[in-house]
Order: structure tokens, then C-alpha cells, then sequence
């Protein structure tokens, strides 16, 4: 039986992520990472003709960073504690950082497709659409945009793409 | 005598119109950044290095070099008008300008912040003409045994210094170093963790790195709640009375020294000489209960010491190619992109360049003292800007920026993943500077490990035997063990104050 989604419950679950500690997880990332690091050193020749190979450093490498993130670990669980609750932000300011980032996904999937100009405009909407007016928020995306558009692609000459203004000849 | 020599045709080199106007680019975008909350030199420099592809390498450097010490200037107005400031070498200077602001004595506040930064950043360039070439002549005789030393130094520093605790810096460390293994092996060409993806063969770009962890991030930070911007104070005269010239001009000569010798050391930060010649200022005053309420010393001995330090951390860099500061990392990361290797070498084989660079910073200096002095209350309405209009001006400089590191949707990307990475790292306090300056130094580092390796037929017998290298390995010993014993006595005053 699947559980509904209650208030309570909801409630509950980000109780449970606020009593989170985020240095332990971060730690545990990070120790992920060094394992996979030097799982991969490993495929790497140690030895060359000239005497140390490519793989030598990184091995080494690896096992210290797999040291300094169990180290790190160990005083993430004892007296340097940072629980989610405490060093991340509520969930109005975690939605405003995400908005951020799902503006610069998008913009990432659409600047291929319809140019920077109209890209650049969506993204920066997002971003304004909260803090002006509807109005506001479109001129303003759109004059920036398009500033930004003129002095980066007209004067130095980067080649930004672009779908719309190409048709009059930008 | 050859010092004084250079400098005069480093002159001929910056007061050319073309570099003249860069310079100027350079330090209003320095000033402007410093001005802006958010926005600080490392952020602004790694956004300008792709537009100077198409620059000659001197005028690159000038106008990046600009928005590194004109960043140091402008912090501090928002400091004395706002109590905002714009660069983590301007926080001190709140302290006690803000308070003198508040006293209706913000000129006098930013007449010796200017002054003093101009007097800290000329004698620090004097200084840096003087040092650099002796320093450059030792240099030579350095090998890959003696340099992998000086970077594991470096890198001990950076760990010691930055940030509360030496494990997390160790973690940040050990980040940079892994990120720096990324694509081709120094010696052999040999392909490494790049999953056969063609776009990792060069190894992941230093400029997408810095704009994520530092400029991303911040933006991140400031979006989780746009305040509104607070209101400048009125400025009236920009000088101090007559009975605090004596005080304030000790002040200053004390920051100056403090400063120079404080960028010579790998591993620091701006913040680091301010913070120092505030604590060495209350404790010379006659009057240390005047800090906090307003003390004109508490803004001239910092705002020196942080422009003093701008030139002594060039030394490292134009010597030794070792960069001593995040910014100073993306400036070596400009020098490399525009097919320059810093190090001793620079000073033989390129001395129009160095001197160019030198020259262009007394004269970019000047050019801030005009703007600081006369038009401070004008920059100061610029950090009225909010925040909310600010910084998605900021993401679209920024995404514009990694873009045109090679013209690929791929920098955005990886932009974007260290700017999440950034904003995490944050938030549990490690430190993001090691990163940067461990990235900029890990190939390098493993390059001259080989090398030694190499040349002691395979056994690491040289790092001892050098008298250069053995008396890096001592300090780096001395250094790590320092740092780690604060660690655990840290550790144990933390847990005692638990059990209180």
C-alpha cells in the first residue's frame, strides 16, 4: 500500500531532512569519489621506461584524499557538526536558489535551439518574474538580453548563437 | 640600478594610449566589483579572461591585474557608507569606518583609506621591482626537485591558512589536486579519467571552475533572499583632522610593510593583512577603546595593508610562477592562455611584458586614488543597485563568460556543477580557495615530481638532499604540524565549552 502524502507526514520528512548531518553526507560523497578515483588510477600504469608512470601520482593521490575524507567524516560526527537544518536555508529560499538553477538548465537545453537572445530572455524572466511586475519583468529581460547580446557578440565579436536576429542580418 | 632601468621602459610599455585605456578598463571594473556585494576580483577577473583572447598578452594582464587591485579600492566605500562590504578585505574596515560615517566623518574615512591604499599599492610595486629580480636570479638555480618542494610548501599553506579547520581544507585540496588529473599526463601524454570524452582530453578549464565556485555560488547565496540596498551616508572633507596625521600616517607606513611581506607568503588572502594590522593597530594605540567607535587608524593600517598586499603577491607569480591568492591563480591562468609561463625565466625572456605589467600598476594606482578621492560618493550609489536587478545581470555575465571559454555549451555546464559544488561547500564551511590555487598547482606539482623522480632514478632521495628542497620539506613539516595542533587543541577548547 502506498502512503499518502499527509501534512503531517510532509511535516515529518523535513523534519527528518533538517536532523540531517550535511557534513557526514558531504564526507560520504566525497569519500564515493575518491574510491571511484582510485578504482580508475588503478587501470592506469604505475610504472613507465622513463620510471614513475601517469598512474603513480594519482594513486597516491586517491589514497590520501580516501584518508582525508574518512578524517573528515569521523569530525563531521564528532564536534564539527553542520545538520542541514542549521546550515541550509528554509524552504522558501531553497525554492529561490532552485529557480536559479532550473532558469539555467533551461537556458542550457534552449540555447542551441532558439538562439541567445530568446534563451537569455526566458532565463532572465525567470529570474525577475517574482521580484516586478509581469510587464516590467519582460522589458527588462528582454533590454538586458539584448545589451548584453550587442556588446558581447557586436563589439567583441563572441559568437553567441542565434536563431532570430540572424534573419535581419546580426 | 638594472630595476630602476626596467621600471623606466616598463613605463614606456604602460603609458601607451592602447594600454593606458586598458588599464583604465581594468581598474573602473576592479572598483565596480569591489563596489558590488557579491561580486569580488576572483569572480570579475574569470569573467574578463576570455573577452582578452584577441588582446596582446601585456595588455591582457594590465587590464586583469587592474580589476585586481582596483577590486581592494572600492571595497572599501561601501564599507565606510553602507556598511556593506564589497570584498572580504574590506569587512574590517566596517568596524570602524562605518562608525566615523555615522559621525559624519565618511570623508575622512575614505580620504585615508584612499591615500593609504594609494601609499601601500605605489610602495608595494617599488617593492616588487626591487625584490623581483634578485628573487627571479635565485629562482634559476631551482630544479624540479627544489620547485616541487616550494609548491608542497605552497600547498601546505594554503591548507594552514584558509579556512577554520585544516581537515576541510585538506578536502578542498584534495579536490583541486584530483580535478588537476583530469585529461593528459604531463610527461608520458598519457589519457586520464576522461570517460573518452574529447572535450576532457585538455582537462577541465580553470576559468569555468573559478566562475562556478566563487561567482555561481555567490549568486546562489544572494538569491536565497534579496534584500534591499541600504542608504550612503553623506560625504563632507576627505581629510583627517590635524592631531591624527601623526597616528594615521604611522598607520599607513605600518600597513604598507605589514601588507608586502604578508603577499610574499603562498597560501593568503587580502583579508589576512587587513585583519593583522587592525589587531596590531588597537594594540600600538594609545586609545584602544576608541576601535569600534570610530577610529581613523582602524581604517588607514588595513585598507594599507590590503593594497600593499596586492603588490608583494605579484612577486611569487612573476618569480617563482606561483600563485599566492585565488585571484592570482586566475590572473596565472591568463598568462598561460596567452602562451606566457611565469616564473624566473619571464624576467629574460620577456622584460618589456614584466616591467609593462609593474609600471601599469603605479599608474593604475593613481587612476584610483583620482576616482576614489573625488568621485567616491558617486560609486557609492552604484552599490545602491539591488540585488534583485543585480545579480541576474551577474548569471548572464557569468554564463557568457564560461561560454566563451570555447565556445561550448559544456564550460556552461560545468559552470553550473561547481557552482551547486560551490554553494554546498559554503554552507558546511570549507573553504573554496584551495581549491583554485591546488588546481592551478597540481599539474605542475606532478610534473616536477616526476621529473625529480626521473632524475634520481626513481627514488625520491633528492627532496632531502637539495639544501633548497630539504629547508622547504622542513617548513612545509613545521607548517602541517603547526596547523594541525591548533586542530586539536581547537578540538578540545570546542568540547570543553560543550561540557561548560
Amino acid at each position: 500500500m502506498k502512503d499518502e502524502v499527509t501534512p503531517e507526514n510532509k511535516g515529518a520528512f523535513g523534519e527528518l531532512v533538517k536532523r540531517q548531518n550535511a557534513g557526514l553526507w558531504f564526507g560520504v560523497a566525497f569519500f564515493a569519489y575518491a574510491v571511484l578515483y582510485f578504482k580508475m588510477s588503478l587501470d592506469i600504469p604505475y610504472h613507465s621506461k622513463l620510471g614513475a608512470g601517469p598512474g603513480m601520482y594519482p594513486r597516491w593521490l586517491a589514497g590520501f584524499s580516501i584518508f582525508v575524507s574518512l578524517v573528515y567524516i569521523v569530525q563531521s560526527c564528532t564536534h564539527q557538526i553542520f545538520s542541514m537544518g542549521r546550515s541550509f536555508p528554509g524552504r522558501t529560499e531553497l525554492f529561490n536558489v532552485f529557480t536559479v538553477f532550473a532558469a539555467c538548465m533551461i537556458f542550457l537545453f534552449l540555447l542551441d535551439v532558439v538562439g541567445f537572445n530568446i534563451a537569455g530572455s526566458l532565463l532572465l524572466f525567470v529570474m525577475f518574474y517574482r521580484q516586478y511586475k509581469a510587464l516590467h519583468a519582460i522589458a527588462l529581460s528582454i533590454v538586458i538580453t539584448f545589451a548584453h547580446y550587442f556588446v558581447f557578440k557586436v563589439c567583441f565579436s563572441v559568437p553567441l548563437p542565434e536563431k532570430f536576429l540572424s534573419l535581419f542580418g546580426f | 640600478m638594472d630595476s630602476f632601468m626596467g621600471l623606466l621602459s616598463g613605463f614606456s610599455v604602460a603609458l601607451t594610449w592602447h594600454n593606458l585605456l586598458y588599464c583604465l578598463i581594468g581598474v573602473t571594473v576592479g572598483q565596480l566589483v569591489g563596489v558590488l556585494p557579491g561580486i569580488g576580483p576572483t569572480t570579475a577577473t574569470a569573467l574578463l579572461i576570455p573577452l582578452t583572447y584577441g588582446m596582446p598578452p601585456v595588455s591582457a594582464i594590465i587590464m586583469l591585474s587592474g580589476i585586481y587591485y582596483g577590486g581592494m579600492y572600492g571595497g572599501t566605500i561601501t564599507s565606510v557608507l553602507i556598511n556593506t562590504p564589497g570584498e572580504a578585505a574590506s569587512v574590517i574596515t566596517c568596524l570602524d569606518g562605518y562608525e566615523m560615517a555615522k559621525q559624519g566623518r565618511a570623508g575622512a574615512a575614505l580620504g585615508v583609506a584612499a591615500m593609504g591604499s594609494f601609499v601601500g599599492g605605489i610602495i608595494s610595486v617599488i617593492g616588487l621591482a626591487l625584490i623581483g629580480p634578485p628573487l627571479a636570479d635565485f629562482a634559476l638555480k631551482f630544479g624540479p626537485t627544489e620547485m616541487f618542494s616550494l609548491m608542497l610548501f605552497g600547498l601546505t599553506m594554503v591548507v594552514g591558512l584558509m579556512g577554520a579547520s585544516i581537515v576541510r581544507g585538506m578536502l578542498a585540496m584534495c579536490l583541486g589536486l584530483t580535478l588537476a588529473t583530469v585529461g593528459m599526463d604531463p610527461i608520458s601524454g598519457t589519457l586520464r579519467f576522461t570517460f573518452n570524452q574529447p572535450f576532457l582530453i585538455n582537462g577541465i578549464d580553470l576559468v569555468t571552475i573559478a566562475m562556478g565556485l566563487f561567482g555561481l555560488s555567490e549568486i546562489f547565496l544572494g538569491m536565497e533572499n534579496l534584500a534591499s540596498a541600504a542608504k550612503a551616508q553623506q560625504i563632507t572633507s576627505f581629510l583627517p583632522e590635524k592631531k591624527e596625521v601623526k597616528t594615521t600616517s604611522w598607520a599607513i607606513l605600518r600597513g604598507t610593510v605589514l601588507g608586502f611581506f604578508i603577499g610574499l607568503i603562498p597560501g593568503t588572502n587580502s583579508a589576512i593583512p587587513a585583519l593583522l594590522s587592525y589587531s596590531m593597530e588597537k594594540k600600538l594605540s594609545k586609545h584602544p577603546e576608541k576601535f569600534g567607535h570610530g577610529a581613523i587608524e582602524g581604517v588607514a593600517g588595513p585598507e594599507t595593508a590590503n593594497n600593499s598586499y596586492c603588490g608583494g603577491a605579484m612577486i611569487p607569480l612573476l618569480t617563482l610562477g606561483i600563485p599566492s591568492s585565488p585571484t592570482i591563480a586566475i590572473l596565472l591562468g591568463a598568462f598561460i592562455m596567452h602562451g606566457l609561463t611565469p616564473g624566473p625565466i619571464l624576467f629574460v625572456q620577456n622584460p618589456d611584458f614584466v616591467w609593462g605589467v609593474i609600471a601599469s600598476m603605479v599608474v593604475g594606482n593613481a587612476m584610483l586614488l583620482f576616482m576614489n578621492l573625488p568621485l567616491a560618493g558617486w560609486w557609492a550609489k552604484i552599490a545602491e543597485v539591488p540585488a534583485k536587478l543585480l545579480y541576474p545581470i551577474v548569471l548572464i555575465l557569468s554564463i557568457i563568460g564560461a561560454y566563451t571559454v570555447s565556445n561550448d555549451l559544456w564550460d556552461v555546464g560545468v559552470m553550473l556543477v561547481f557552482g551547486v559544488v560551490g554553494y554546498v561547500m559554503k554552507k558546511i564551511d570549507i573553504p573554496m580557495a584551495p581549491i583554485v590555487l591546488t588546481y592551478v598547482l597540481g599539474a605542475m606539482m606532478e610534473k616536477a615530481l616526476l621529473q625529480s623522480v626521473k632524475m634520481n632514478n626513481g627514488s625520491l632521495i633528492g627532496l632531502v638532499e637539495s639544501p633548497i628542497s630539504l629547508t622547504m620539506i622542513v617548513l612545509t613539516v613545521i607548517v602541517l604540524s603547526g596547523s594541525i595542533y591548533a586542530e586539536i587543541k581547537n578540538k578540545k577548547g570546542a568540547i570543553a565549552l560543550e561540557n561548560d
